[in-house]
């Protein structure tokens, strides 16, 4: 935008005018939503229930948008964990809700919300928050899967009726033929659908893996961090993917979960004993079918931390990078 | 041809054959993203060069931009729109105003490294454009706009004026060319012209070469188009923008009509910089659908032009424009995609619903302000949406199951928010939704007592300095609770008990037989404060409550039928089935997030920097917010 000189003093007038009108109404609210002291109560631990002391715990408060103002701000109070892990903070302000998050050096950082509900009793919470470590973040294939294939199309007028497959390749980062270019075929998703009225639908996902000792088992981590009862940390799952526990198939008829996530086992070698002798092992962020899955390329080796500047898949679509360790 | 150092030899001398003469011809040209594919193809016979008859489209920045979420985007505001008070000169407004300015490439660096004392000054007749340099390159221009350390990186936002005279460079702006492959300037314009931007190549004093990159440069309404559809006549409405003629600026279109509808608390004025705002994005997201921006009437009782205090009337507003709609889609050629932004999307739903309008080929649902239930009649109704003082009534009491005494024959059998707007007909329906929504957030408990008998100035003050945070669940929760009526919800119906039933217990109350409560319901269908029209609904409880429930039937469910399920825009609607796609902004699109626009109760995923709040579609640079824009214009086929 270009400026002109000769217009500055008119145009501050004119809002200095305006903000006074409405700060006139502004001290005219409700004492219910004015200022209240609020205390947050922040206990740090590690991964082995252990309290850490140093971490650096912060506190933000929103801060009513000035008037005519579209630059919302919010304040922050700062604070570290002493020896029992604890850093108490705390405030007066109109703030409706609170953010609170944990940095400690060589550790993901972890993040809680909470929301005050203009109740009295919510005004001193306390939260336990796990700091996760970070250990040995490795190059992946990891991409995000932003739709289905177009085979599992559904829309339209009913009735639609199909049962379809698509396989997709973890490495290659496609659908199987005819759906993409991928040519192995890792996981298979498996759609049935039967639409009768707009209100009578039939919907089920299957997801299944074609070779034997492959499979997925599902973990939680809260989706939103105002659910999150020990924060979330950057690192949503665990440093490891587990050894055992895998299921060859996962059925799905309603959906997504927002706090559903998965880990999986692919391209499964066994011995003549049925023994494993090699495996794939990766994780999926997200429920389908919109999520991001991260493939580990070593063979038997279940470290599923992520370094988002290694991945071994470059897609050409910005939109499908992920950037989660 | 191509642009760099070309040697041209004579043919061998006719007298003396082993003579000839070699001449070095450097080839330099000024080149543009002309069809903003986000590709700068270089040949001189390709898509991006142009021509007097194939000017490069662009427009005026003469809206107001101020930060990473500043401004309202309403164009035509002149070259002053800007203006602060420590900006002297030309500057570039953050990052939301880097989006009204185009990257042009001096393609000079074969000459710059083969010719000595070489200057290059760009000229334009008009001095319509301003201009910046940058360290940007031919192949990663479009970092002015997706990445979002570049304004962070710019050594300053000044830009610089392009008069009929010249201007010059920096020697570091040469340097780069010489060895970093440099050459970008971003440039704005600050009113319409047609005249060329002008590079000339002087060497000492002798201009070497003049080159024009053609231009059309107007106000951006001058590039998309416009349909009213008002109720009534209201200020700052613009008439219909529908035929090329009256688009004169318009960039080469396919067949696709890409229509957009703003959201509640928009006026008409407003909705100029909604329209011009998501115009912009699609087109440097690649868009060649020809742009319909819509308005509609979803500001009735707007305060002060900052916020319209009665959803509850602009929802039935919506309802009576889907005719409307439905008319204006199907009078299209081609092929429909629509995306809707909040309260739009009651609009939209009604028309594929009500009018039966089958022209809709993807439709995109953005923060849609309307309850799951009525898209997905199989949701289940969600405990967070009961007023403590109803949870131990049962069900048929309450005024958003009261249809279910009546047989479907009954019209009081359609006051009902299930499955109400669920025919998507043959559309492929995307939700997108964003889990850092602050307008339409999940709000579990009993809303602020405070709010029930608010008054209209601290309404507008909480509403502007909390951006309308819950306000979509208090709504749905203070039916019939208010103490009077069109201020944020209503006085009548919803969970307004029935004095005639204040004696009974709980448990005689949930034994009261149906046809009880079909002619007294246990909810109180009158105005608590006696306002008319609303004590007329007594009538649904007579024997004609049938015809009064067909004649009402939208105002009623807007204003006393309690939603029990929480919106579309800040959820996925559960039924896979359903939609094409549900997609998190928040978790998917975001690109980085403005740091001061808070972080404190939504992150979702180690990604996401910060809370994607209700109007970010719009109002967040769209550095920040492209990757949404990509996926639609993939998803729509609109490139």
């Amino acid at each position: 935008m270009i400026m002109k000189n000769t217009l500055i003093f008119f145009c501050l007038t004119f809002t200095v005018l305006t903000n006074s009108r409405v700060f006139g109404q502004a001290t005219n609210l409700p004492a219910q939503f004015g200022p209240h002291l609020w205390t947050a109560t922040v206990k740090v631990v590690g991964e082995d229930g252990n309290p850490i002391a140093g971490a650096a715990v912060s506190a933000q408060y929103d801060v009513p948008t000035p008037p005519n103002s579209d630059q919302q701000t919010f304040g922050e109070v700062k604070g570290v964990t002493d020896s029992n892990g604890v850093s108490i903070l705390s405030h007066t302000d109109s703030s409706w809700n609170l953010g609170i998050g944990v940095e400690n050096a060589g550790y993901y950082p972890t993040h809680v919300g909470y929301e005050f509900y203009f109740d009295e009793k919510r005004q001193n919470p306390s939260f336990t928050l796990l700091l996760k470590k970070i250990g040995k973040p490795i190059p992946m294939y990891a991409k995000l899967i932003s739709s289905e294939p177009s085979i599992f199309k559904k829309w339209g007028r009913p009735p639609i009726s199909f049962t379809n497959t698509a396989g997709y390749d973890f490495m290659a980062g496609d659908w199987i033929a005819p759906c993409g270019k991928g040519g192995h075929t890792d996981i298979v998703f498996i759609e049935e659908y039967n639409k009768k009225s707009s209100s009578d639908i039939f919907y089920k996902l299957t997801v299944k893996f074609p070779n034997d000792g492959d499979g997925i088992q599902v973990f939680s981590a809260p989706a939103l961090i105002q659910n999150a009862t020990m924060g979330q940390s950057n690192l949503r799952s665990l440093h490891e993917a587990p050894a055992d526990g895998y299921q060859s198939e996962f059925v799905q008829t309603r959906g997504p979960d927002l706090n559903r996530n998965y880990y999986f086992r692919v391209q499964t070698v066994k011995d003549h004993d049925g023994n494993i002798v090699s495996a794939h092992y990766g994780k999926i962020y997200g429920d389908f079918m919109q999520f991001s899955y991260y493939l580990n390329p070593t063979p038997n080796d279940r470290n599923i931390e992520f370094d988002p500047k290694q991945n071994l898949i470059h897609s050409a679509d910005d939109n499908l990078n992920v950037s989660a360790p | 041809m191509q642009t760099g150092n070309a040697q041209f030899t004579t043919m061998p001398d006719i007298d003396n054959p082993s003579q000839q003469g070699t001449g070095v011809v450097s080839i330099v040209s000024m080149n543009v993203d002309a069809n903003h594919d986000g590709t700068m193809d270089l040949s001189y016979s390709g898509p991006d060069q142009t021509s007097p008859s194939r000017p490069f489209r662009f427009w005026i920045n003469d809206d107001t931009d101020s930060g990473d979420y500043g401004g309202d985007g309403i164009p035509g505001k002149g070259i002053m729109a800007d203006i602060t008070s420590d900006d002297l000169i030309g500057s570039v407004h953050g990052r939301r105003d880097l989006i009204d300015f185009f990257p042009v490439y001096l393609n000079v660096k074969g000459l710059l490294q083969t010719t000595t004392n070489v200057t290059i000054v760009l000229k334009q007749a008009d001095v319509a454009l301003y201009f910046l340099e940058t360290s940007l390159t031919p192949t990663n221009y479009m970092n002015f706009l997706r990445d979002t350390n570049f304004y962070t990186s710019l050594q300053s936002t000044a830009t610089l004026p392009i008069g009929p005279s010249g201007y010059g460079f920096t020697q570091d702006f040469y340097n780069n060319i010489r060895t970093n492959n440099g050459g970008i300037i971003l440039v704005e314009a600050c009113k319409a012209t047609t005249a060329p931007l002008v590079m000339e190549i002087r060497q000492g004093t002798n201009v070497l070469s003049d080159t024009p990159l053609y231009l059309s440069i107007s106000g951006v309404e001058q590039m998309f188009r416009n349909k009213n559809l008002m109720l009534s006549s209201e200020p700052g409405q613009v008439a219909d923008r529908l035929t090329d003629a009256s688009v004169p600026n318009e960039p080469d279109t396919s067949d696709k009509n890409f229509v957009f509808l703003h959201g509640y608390n928009v006026n008409p004025y407003q909705a100029r910089g909604w329209n011009a705002d998501i115009y912009k994005r699609l087109y440097w997201s690649g868009s060649h659908a020809k742009f319909y921006g819509v308005t509609w009437e979803a500001a009735d009782s707007q305060v002060e032009s900052q916020v319209t205090i009665n959803l509850q009337t602009n929802i039935v507003n919506a309802f009576n424009t889907a005719p409307l709609l439905n008319s204006f889609l199907n009078s299209l050629s081609g092929t429909n995609v629509v995306a809707a932004h909040s309260l739009g999307n009651m609009l939209v739903l009604s028309t594929l619903n009500d009018s039966g309008n089958q022209s809709i080929n993807t439709y995109f649902m953005i923060d849609a302000a309307v309850a799951i239930q009525a898209i997905d009649s199989s949701a289940e109704s969600n405990p967070d949406m009961y007023p403590s003082a109803w949870t131990n009534y049962n069900g048929n009491l309450w005024a958003s199951d009261w249809y279910g005494l009546f047989p479907t024959t009954d019209s009081r059998y359609n006051l009902n928010w299930q499955g109400r707007l669920d025919n998507l007909q043959n559309t492929a329906v995307y939700n997108y939704y964003s889990s850092g929504e602050e307008v339409l957030r999940d709000y579990p408990g009993d809303p602020p007592t405070s709010l029930i008998g608010i008054a209209v100035g601290q309404f507008v003050s909480l509403w502007n300095g909390n951006t309308g945070q819950n306000t979509w669940a208090w709504q749905e929760k203070l039916k019939g609770l208010m103490s009077w009526n069109g201020l944020l919800s209503s006085d009548h119906g919803g969970w307004q008990f029935n004095p005639a039933y204040n004696s009974l217990t709980v448990s005689q109350a949930n034994a009261l037989a149906t046809t009880v409560l079909k002619t007294n319901a246990f909810f109180n269908w009158s105005s608590s404060s006696g306002s008319t029209p609303f004590t007329n609904d007594l009538a649904l409880e007579s024997s004609s409550g049938s015809t009064y429930a067909q004649v009402n039937r939208n105002r009623i469910l807007s204003d006393a039928v309690p939603c029990l399920t929480l919106p579309v825009g800040a959820n996925p609607i559960p039924d896979s089935g359903i939609v094409a796609g549900n997609s998190d902004m928040q978790a998917i699109y975001e690109n980085g997030w403005p740091l001061g626009r808070g972080k404190s109760s939504g992150i979702y995923g180690a990604a996401a920097a910060g809370e994607w709040h209700h109007s970010d579609v719009r109002a967040v640079a769209y550095t920040f917010t492209y990757k949404l824009f990509n996926q639609m214009a993939t998803v729509g086929n609109l490139k």
